[in-house]
């Protein structure tokens, strides 16, 4: 029997080719750029009216520093009196989480309990924190939008385009600008500081998802250098290297640091550089460019030398919190949430741990350290354009979402229901392990009331938190570029980073030599660098005028 | 007629999955954002080719360490499933011969990530060799992060993972070559030496010839997952091979583009190397992929 193939390889290639160029032709490269100007353009914050619901002796203050509590109030006032205040369809959520991904709704308690007090079904489509970039993208591509999602912010995606939000996404001004917020009085407790990186196109695009602005301290573990007899408080570079020297013990496998990135940074902090850009009259200059990064890398590789440093430090990812609970490293700079999760991780394994804080040392008695200001927001959360009702009815939501501490809407999201999820001692709930997987449930990634210092298993902490985040305010270097935008950084960014990370990388470990740097710098000067600070000089004088 | 039928799952996903998504190299061409998609996307005519014909410096290390790595892995890694294969097929004892068997093709199931892990494990700054020459006062030798040690440490573990589960073919191969020829050779005197020169490896060579022209087909896919997850301990320099540029430029870095045309590139790359040596293996009478 003969058949005759219904289609053979050449015609197959002729209609490919067809369908393609008839694809090509129906509209393709038909997009104009909207003007640049635009995107900084400026726009009225929401007014802050600051929850007073719970009194406490740590209070937030104006500079940034996040209110602490010891105790939960005995009787939680309640967020919502009047019921469920988002009734109406489900809403669906695009986000990330760093943790395991929690139970599904049938099996998850506190998110059945979390629906039924806002009110409709919030479905989350959760994401791994580092396939969320690609995901993003690919959503975007796909066209088939949820109902809000999380978006990193320009310099961390090259998705998150001002024409993007424009064409796709729901400007939220008429809702939140000054006093229309106090339609959602839970969003109008978020500080001023956290809304203005989502502002774009002269409107407010985004709901902050806030984060404290002291950033994190250098984690010590107390203990280990009781052990040695050591005082973990030097004064200048000097000192922490001999500290770093002191506490160092191959033998017994501890050693002073970890991470080389963030040990950069905090080289970077003592010798008092910029926060990523600098800018002085209007002039935007990057810490890339400048001799402190030269200096801290330099810095780096002595460490490296000194062999204080994990001798894996540079070749395995994403295991220094571990070291830092089993203590095989005893500095270790991380996020303000890092406190409280070492002792949840590892205090169970790690008998006596104590840990404690640093702030970056001077570098020496002329240089001065500073603390790098934490990110206002780890990201923001944006809104797929919808009829007037519905947009109303997931802010009415997404406000649920920021009941502020103390209430019983926050009780239940960071503790879910009580008996499964957590038990009480006096006031405070302790969670269980099912509350544990449960609260995993990454509601912080779509919006959040700000941060609070806060640890029901351990309250004699949050004295030493909450006085941290007061020493660390006093000596804050912000990023002046946080809440603008750059297309050129957003597009170029991640790109150059992989290099100029591989090669900074290759410095610290003494790889490479130092004088290469001047080459790359130059290179990302012509390619990125110089494009992207103007575009940076111009963002400032527009939201600056 | 009905047999036609049971063709058609199977077209249609080849076409689903194969044809279809070759459209999208159109982004080769275009300044593609995610967001504007491939129907609006402005065109750019070659210009994200440029990285390639004005010779980007990255693009050219990734080339040439892409080149040296293939290099490497034909004349080192190729050959041995074709001796381990010979080795296991001398051996006397079937149970012997089944529980080798099975001990090399274990590895082959290892993810990866499960690999990589492993060897830090092993060869790591706090690995296993390092803490043993610690407890001795010696000095530590430092494996993982030395960009020097970069492509013999790749190429073991390539080695390690799969030369067993490559044996598969040429044991099925081995079993097929007829006795009579062994008995017929051994009548006039030849030793096993001279049997495996004569005897088996011809038997091979069929396959062999088919199967190097099928591995230089994706001669310049070399370990994508293997090499990214091993790319910060030595630097970008000494690791950065093709897939991990498209990967680093492309979707890490968003130039979608730049991306898939060097990806297209290497697609071309590996067709004109599959029909060429396809040819030569014509000009010396043997079979090649299919026959002339």
């Amino acid at each position: 029997m003969t058949m005759q193939p219904p289609l053979n390889r050449r015609g197959f290639l002729a209609t490919a080719a067809g369908v393609g160029a008839g694809l090509a032709l129906t509209g393709c490269g038909d997009f104009k750029p909207r003007p640049a100007a635009l995107a900084n353009a400026n726009a009225q914050l929401p007014t802050y009216i600051q929850y007073k619901g719970v009194a406490t002796s740590m209070p937030a203050t104006q500079d940034g520093v996040s209110a602490g509590h010891q105790h939960f109030p005995a009787d939680p006032p309640k967020a919502f009196p009047d019921g469920p205040p988002a009734k109406g369809p489900d809403i669906n959520i695009m986000n990330l989480i760093f943790n395991p991904v929690p139970p599904p709704v049938e099996k998850n308690v506190m998110w059945q309990a979390l629906n039924k007090y806002i009110g409709c079904d919030i479905n989350f489509a959760i994401t791994p924190v580092n396939d969320y970039p690609q995901k993003f993208a690919v959503t975007l591509a796909g066209g088939d939008l949820p109902d809000a999602m999380l978006m990193l912010p320009p310099d961390q995606n090259s998705a998150a385009t001002p024409d993007m939000l424009h064409a796709l996404f729901e400007d939220l001004t008429p809702h939140l600008s000054g006093d229309n917020i106090r339609d959602y009085p839970f969003l109008a407790n978020i500080p001023t500081d956290s809304w203005r990186p989502c502002v774009r196109n002269g409107g407010i695009y985004a709901l902050p998802m806030p984060r404290p602005v002291s950033g994190g301290p250098l984690y010590t573990r107390l203990d280990l250098f009781k052990k040695k007899d050591l005082d973990p408080n030097p004064k200048t570079w000097r000192e922490f290297v001999q500290l770093c020297k002191d506490i160092t013990d191959p033998k017994a496998h501890q050693y002073a640091l970890g991470d080389p990135v963030t040990t950069w940074n905090l080289v970077m902090q003592m010798l008092g550089a910029p926060n990523w850009w600098r800018e002085e009259g209007g002039r935007f200059t990057h810490h890339f460019e400048m001799e402190e990064c030269k200096q801290a890398m330099d810095a780096v590789n002595q460490l490296k030398k000194a062999g204080v440093m994990h001798p894996d430090a540079f070749a395995v990812k994403g295991k220094f919190k571990e070291w830092f609970g089993n203590g095989q490293i005893v500095m270790h700079p991380d996020a303000p949430v890092a406190w409280n999760d070492f002792y949840t991780l590892y205090g169970p394994v790690s008998k006596g741990m104590d840990i404690g804080y640093m702030l970056p040392p001077d570098w020496d008695e002329s240089t001065r350290g500073g603390q790098w200001q934490g990110r206002a927001n780890y990201a923001t959360l944006i809104i797929k354009k919808a009829p007037k009702a519905r947009i109303k009815q997931i802010l009415r939501a997404m406000n649920a979402l920021a009941a502020p501490f103390g209430t019983d809407g926050y009780l239940l999201r960071k503790y879910g229901v009580q008996g499964p999820d957590h038990t009480l001692k006096g006031p405070d709930p302790i969670p269980t392990p099912q509350g544990t997987s449960e609260t995993y449930l990454p509601t912080i990634f779509a919006t959040d009331s700000p941060f609070t210092l806060y640890y029901p298993q351990k309250p004699e902490i949050v004295p030493d938190q909450y006085a941290f985040q007061k020493e660390a305010v006093k000596k804050l270097i912000p990023n002046p570029a946080e809440a603008l935008y750059s297309a050129t950084d957003a597009k170029m960014t991640k790109l150059f980073f992989a290099t100029l990370d591989s090669l900074r990388m290759g410095i610290m470990q003494g790889r490479d030599s130092p004088g290469e740097w001047d080459g790359a710098i130059k290179n990302w000067r012509q390619k990125a660098g110089d494009k992207m600070r103007a575009e940076y000089e111009q963002a400032w004088e527009a939201r600056s005028s | 007629m009905a047999l036609f039928w049971f063709l058609i799952p199977g077209i249609v996903a080849l076409l689903l999955f194969h044809y279809i998504p070759l459209l999208g190299n159109i982004i080769a061409f275009q300044d593609y954002q995610p967001f504007i998609g491939i129907m609006h996307s402005p065109w750019s005519g070659l210009a994200n080719f440029d990285v390639i014909f004005n010779g980007d410096d990255q693009f050219l290390k990734a080339l040439v360490n892409t080149l040296e790595l293939t290099l490497i892995q034909v004349v080192f890694v190729f050959p041995v499933p074709i001796v381990l294969a010979l080795a296991l097929n001398s051996l006397v004892s079937e149970r012997v011969k089944r529980w080798v068997q099975n001990v090399l093709y274990l590895p082959h199931f290892l993810s990866w990530v499960v690999i990589v892990a492993l060897f830090q494990q092993m060869l790591g700054g706090t690995g296993m060799l390092n803490l043993f020459l610690q407890a001795q006062d010696l000095d530590t030798w430092n494996i993982i992060g030395n960009p020097d040690f970069f492509k013999t440490l790749i190429t073991s573990q390539v080695i390690w993972k799969d030369a067993g589960w490559g044996t598969i073919l040429f044991l099925a191969a081995l079993s097929r070559v007829d006795s009579n020829l062994y008995e017929a050779s051994a009548m006039d005197g030849a030793s096993r030496f001279r049997q495996t020169w004569h005897v088996t490896l011809p038997s091979l060579r069929g396959l062999v010839i088919l199967l190097l022209i099928l591995r230089l087909g994706d001669a310049l896919s070399v370990g994508f997952e293997q090499i990214l997850l091993q790319q910060t301990a030595v630097g970008l320099d000494s690791s950065e091979v093709l897939d991990t540029y498209v990967f680093n430029n492309g979707v890490v870095g968003g130039q979608w583009g730049v991306a898939a045309a060097v990806g297209l590139v290497k697609g071309v790359i590996g067709i004109l190397l599959v029909l060429g040596a396809n040819k030569i293996a014509h000009l010396f009478g043997e079979e090649g992929v299919y026959r002339s």
